[in-house]
């Protein structure tokens, strides 16, 4: 039988992991896309007067620099600095944990003056919490990552597992970005 | 990612995170302060979201080919 001539060039399997990843924060971004417009579709540039502005940017801050202590966990264990790594996936969770109190106290005091019930209520719940469920499964893989960093799993050339949760948890950080202003801030 | 000095990689992302710190602040008072903002907030949180996905989620890489 003759040899079939190949004609697709041959990817690496880190070049189809990332490709898959970016396939998949792509259909995030459908989800959040969606919640966004519908924001503007029902309530217009509408915000009730009790939102709390310095706790949206206040936890807007923590998770901006969580962004920051996942990107140097990454350069970390791309360069085989463990000890830096492990330290900043850390300092990426703990940062994580305080941006979900604060979304805990925000939906405390939203409850009280803009419940689910009403038009913006009902924008504002199902926005952070379709956010917040994210922030939380990316604080599940960051432990994990976290873990099998204490146990050697990624090198210099194989850190795979630490840059996708990384990348994911920076995709959870850009949605915030638009959704902060989306919520809190436009008139 | 390309194996380039960890320094100077370490002060890239403070830069990029002290320009997201920069627009965030300017968004703040621009939504506490201007009223019909949603211009000024698009043309803010825009570029924010854009300095993520360049330099801390690496976009490059999938047309570069870094490994």
């Amino acid at each position: 039988m003759a040899t079939a001539t190949r004609t697709h060039p041959v990817h690496s399997r880190l070049f189809l992991n990332r490709l898959g990843l970016w396939l998949f924060i792509a259909s995030e971004v459908f989800l959040f896309g969606a919640l966004l417009s519908a924001r503007y579709y029902l309530q217009g540039f509408y915000r009730p007067a009790e939102l709390n502005q310095l706790l949206g940017l206040a936890i807007s801050v923590v998770l901006v620099l969580s962004s920051l202590t996942a990107y140097r966990a990454e350069i970390a264990v791309a360069h085989g600095d463990q000890r830096r790594f492990r330290r900043n996936i850390l300092a990426t969770i703990f940062l994580g944990v305080v941006f979900l109190a604060g979304v805990v106290v925000e939906w405390r005091e939203g409850f009280h003056f803009f419940p689910p019930s009403t038009g913006y209520g009902t924008i504002f719940f199902t926005l952070t919490g379709a956010h917040a469920f994210h922030v939380l499964t990316g604080l599940i893989a960051l432990t994990i990552v976290y873990f099998l960093g204490r146990r050697g799993r990624f090198t210099t050339g194989s850190y795979w597992g630490a840059e996708g949760v990384v990348k994911y948890w920076h995709f959870v950080d850009v949605a915030w970005v638009l959704i902060y202003p989306t919520l809190y801030l436009v008139r | 990612m390309a194996r380039s000095d960890k320094k100077s990689l370490l002060r890239l992302g403070l830069w990029v995170f002290l320009a997201l710190m920069v627009l965030e602040i300017i968004e703040y008072v621009t939504g506490v302060t201007v009223r019909r903002n949603w211009p000024i907030l698009a043309a803010l949180a825009l570029p924010g979201a854009g300095l993520i996905i360049y330099y801390f989620m690496h976009i490059p890489q999938l047309w570069r080919g870094e490994e």
